[in-house]
């Protein structure tokens, strides 16, 4: 911090005229400190003298992986390889920037740091995968609909290793109760953004659209689900989904919870595209009729690309919101990272840890929301949101 | 268009078929029968034998409690952050922006649970309590408060106070015809109801000083193992208005801070130029101008705390959500509980948007 460095070389002067101006600055001043004092340092002694962190360690694969079985294992680290891979080669327009190099430099030494700790190479290969993805496609500059294409086989792929396969002797079928703790966690995510993200959009359009019985629903379906808290929407899904389809369909409990996941997103993505449909001016649209543009062109080449360019922040802040959101499914009984964490702490020999186990699922939930919403503020910065 | 008609057409008559094979009739005379069932904290009369209407009145009146004291907590609490972050103290700045980066960025189940679990189960038991000043105990059984009541000669003190009211507003009408006839304006709302409020304060504080005061408190007094008397939040209600004011602050802060960083510097800089100081310049310039930016997220924050306290169903804190599962694993009527949790949320909801609503009118009709 450039200030932090002004004050050590800066003097008395400095100090005096930031933090003691006058008698309700000194006061202030003591308050904060007084505040510092008694909230930081009993919270960092506890946490590297007092707390026993054996419950996280002795328990690391429930909280990654849940109850999925420790010898199938080696088809999630592919998924995970899969996944920075891919997420490399999508990379080809990021800047190399400051930024960039310091974040980079951070994932690396981390993961090296995790390699050495765990005795482990695998973790190695996850930095590997994101930079091999990352310098193929500085030399292929893959396009869009090349990306789509691959995502969409990423997602059959890792469907398919993540389940398995009836009867077969590699690999064999893994039910969906057993996946649990953080993958659990980041495939309801994943799930939810990619789904709820067009349905949003779709929505949307409804809203605006001329044929009142479309625009009725959509106002209806938006209002409805906004209004409601996650976990009547959840209990929705859980109890009502089965009572919609024909008893035959037994419908998985994840992809009930799923479902309810991703309607009750859309609405807000639904919000947060009107919004930047709003702010597209009416000139654009005569424009394109004047050019000769059907209704379908005009939305989805001019009216779209720049309402969302609009609305990036609020979509990745939807995006976290949802991150955590997925905590409450451990409230309808899906071992997710949070229920992970109190399943830990349930076992006789860790019983009474609640506030070690607490305090990792809330730093681990800390650093994912932190990373993406610095990801967001670069994201701004690169489609010049705000410019123009 | 067909197609969409024809696919909920399909699913309404699965869900039909579904019940009649279940022996659910989809009417709402279930809610007459007994509940059977006890509910830990009820604010309004309630035991087993009573329906299951009321047993989700209790929760509604449970939630709306819940919902109030948690929207003036983090009020309160999120201006102070909010003003805090803006502040030029860079100690000050720090403080806040660290509780609102930290708090901002976990889920609030997670938090609850810190709140439940590792603050209010851990509290010493009853007879080692955490004791404060004026009466005020925390212990694992709950927060013990002093009940606030109406004692001593109050009927007296309370008919002084409507024979005030009576005249004061016999004096402002009288006065207010005599500067109409004059031809001036009426004295203002503020002004008038100030000269009432001003001998009215005079005459309770010269009544509490007299002794036989007005107010009074039932004081928590230990006994044997536990407290009586006084006020008891349960552990589960602290943690969760807790979880929830903390929570919900963080997100009022930003709010405001976003409001008074609206107002553009030109303003606070002729105000600066005027001569006002800058508490003069924050309370007459900037801050009528913030209001008009921060009132609408406002309200969404609000509505974002009252849809946050269903979170009471983990915590064991008896809100509609809960005792609404409670009811619907036993009588098995899932449909007609839920709309009837829906309804409830969106009826609370449309409530408070229409009151902030009107206030936001009032707020932004001044020159925008």
């Amino acid at each position: 911090m450039r200030p932090m460095s002004e004050a050590l070389r800066a003097g008395w002067a400095w100090w005096r005229c930031r933090l003691l101006r006058g008698p309700g600055d000194v006061a202030l001043s003591l308050a904060a400190l007084g505040l510092i004092a008694l909230v930081a340092v009993p919270l960092l002694r506890w946490t590297l003298a007092e707390a026993d962190w054996s419950v996280v360690g002795a328990n690391l694969h429930l909280f990654l992986v849940g109850s999925y079985p420790a010898e199938e294992l080696w088809r999630v680290w592919i998924v995970l390889w899969l996944l920075l891979g891919w997420a490399g080669f999508s990379s080809a327009g990021w800047r190399w920037d400051r930024d960039a190099r310091v974040w980079a430099a951070l994932g690396a030494l981390a993961a090296a740091l995790i390699s050495a700790l765990a005795e482990d190479t695998r973790p190695l290969f996850c930095a590997g995968a994101l930079a091999a993805g990352h310098g193929l496609a500085r030399r292929w500059r893959p396009g869009a609909r090349l990306l789509l294409l691959l995502w969409g086989a990423f997602a059959a792929i890792t469907l398919l290793l993540l389940g398995g396969i009836e009867g077969s002797a590699g690999l064999p079928p893994v039910p969906s109760q057993r996946w649990g703790g953080f993958l659990l966690t980041a495939l309801i995510t994943g799930v939810g953004i990619i789904v709820s993200f067009p349905l949003g959009v779709a929505l949307a359009l409804g809203r605006r659209s001329r044929l009142t019985i479309i625009r009725a629903f959509s106002i209806a379906y938006i209002e409805l689900i906004r209004g409601v808290p996650l976990i009547a929407v959840l209990f929705m899904g859980q109890l009502l989904i089965p009572l919609f389809l024909p008893p035959a369909w037994a419908i998985d409990n994840l992809i009930r919870v799923m479902i309810a996941v991703v309607l009750f997103s859309a609405a807000y993505m639904a919000e947060n595209v009107r919004g930047g449909l709003q702010a597209v001016p009416r000139g654009q649209i005569e424009a394109a009729q004047a050019l000769g543009l059907g209704p379908a062109h005009t939305t989805f080449l001019i009216v779209l690309p720049q309402a969302l360019r609009h609305v990036i922040p609020a979509i990745v802040g939807q995006c976290i919101a949802l991150f955590k959101d997925t905590s409450l499914v451990t409230i309808i009984g899906l071992v997710d990272f949070l229920a992970a964490g109190q399943a830990s702490f349930a076992q006789a020999e860790f019983a009474g840890r609640e506030a070690e186990v607490y305090a990792f699922v809330a730093a681990i939930y800390w650093v994912f929301s932190f990373a993406f919403s610095r990801v967001s503020r670069r994201l701004e910065l690169r489609l010049g949101v705000g410019e123009r | 268009m067909v197609a969409v008609v024809f696919l909920v057409a399909a699913m309404l008559g699965n869900m039909a078929a579904q019940l009649e094979r279940r022996g659910l009739p989809l009417g709402f005379d279930f809610l007459n029968q007994p509940a059977r069932f006890t509910v830990a904290e009820a604010l309004i009369p309630y035991e087993e034998s009573s329906s299951y209407l009321r047993a989700f009145l209790v929760g509604v009146v449970n939630t709306l409690l819940v919902s109030a004291l948690g929207i003036a907590l983090a009020t309160v609490l999120g201006v102070a952050v909010g003003v805090g972050r803006l502040s030029q103290n860079p100690l000050v700045r720090m403080v806040a922006g660290a509780y609102v980066e930290t708090i901002r960025n976990v889920p609030l189940l997670v938090q609850l649970f810190v709140w439940y679990a590792v603050v209010f189960l851990n509290l010493p038991p009853p007879r080692e309590s955490l004791a404060f000043a004026g009466g005020i105990f925390l212990n694992n059984r709950g927060v013990y408060l002093p009940m606030p009541m109406l004692a001593g000669d109050w009927r007296s003190w309370a008919w002084a106070m409507v024979a005030i009211a009576a005249l004061g507003i016999l004096a402002l009408w009288r006065v207010n015809r005599r500067r109409h006839r004059e031809g001036q304006a009426p004295l203002s709302m503020s002004l008038g109801s100030a000269w009432i409020a001003a001998p009215a304060l005079l005459i309770t504080l010269a009544w509490i000083a007299l002794g036989s005061g007005p107010f009074g408190a039932e004081y928590p007094q230990l006994q044997g193992f536990n407290f009586r008397g006084g006020l008891r939040m349960t552990p589960e209600f602290a943690a969760l208005l807790a979880g929830l004011g903390v929570y919900t602050a963080a997100f009022i802060a930003e709010v405001v801070r976003a409001g008074v960083l609206a107002v553009s510097r030109g303003q606070g800089e002729a105000a600066a130029a005027l001569g006002l100081t800058r508490g003069q310049a924050l309370r007459l310039v900037v801050l009528p101008q913030a209001l008009r930016v921060i009132v609408p997220p406002l309200v969404n924050q609000y509505l974002n705390l009252t849809k946050n306290s269903s979170l009471a169903v983990a915590i064991a804190f008896p809100d509609l959500v809960a005792i609404g599962s409670t009811i619907i694993n036993q009588s098995g009527n899932a449909v007609q509980m839920m709309v009837l949790i829906m309804g409830s949320y969106l009826a609370i909801n449309l409530a408070i948007s229409a009151a902030l609503n009107a206030y936001n009118r009032r707020t932004s009709m001044a020159g925008q």
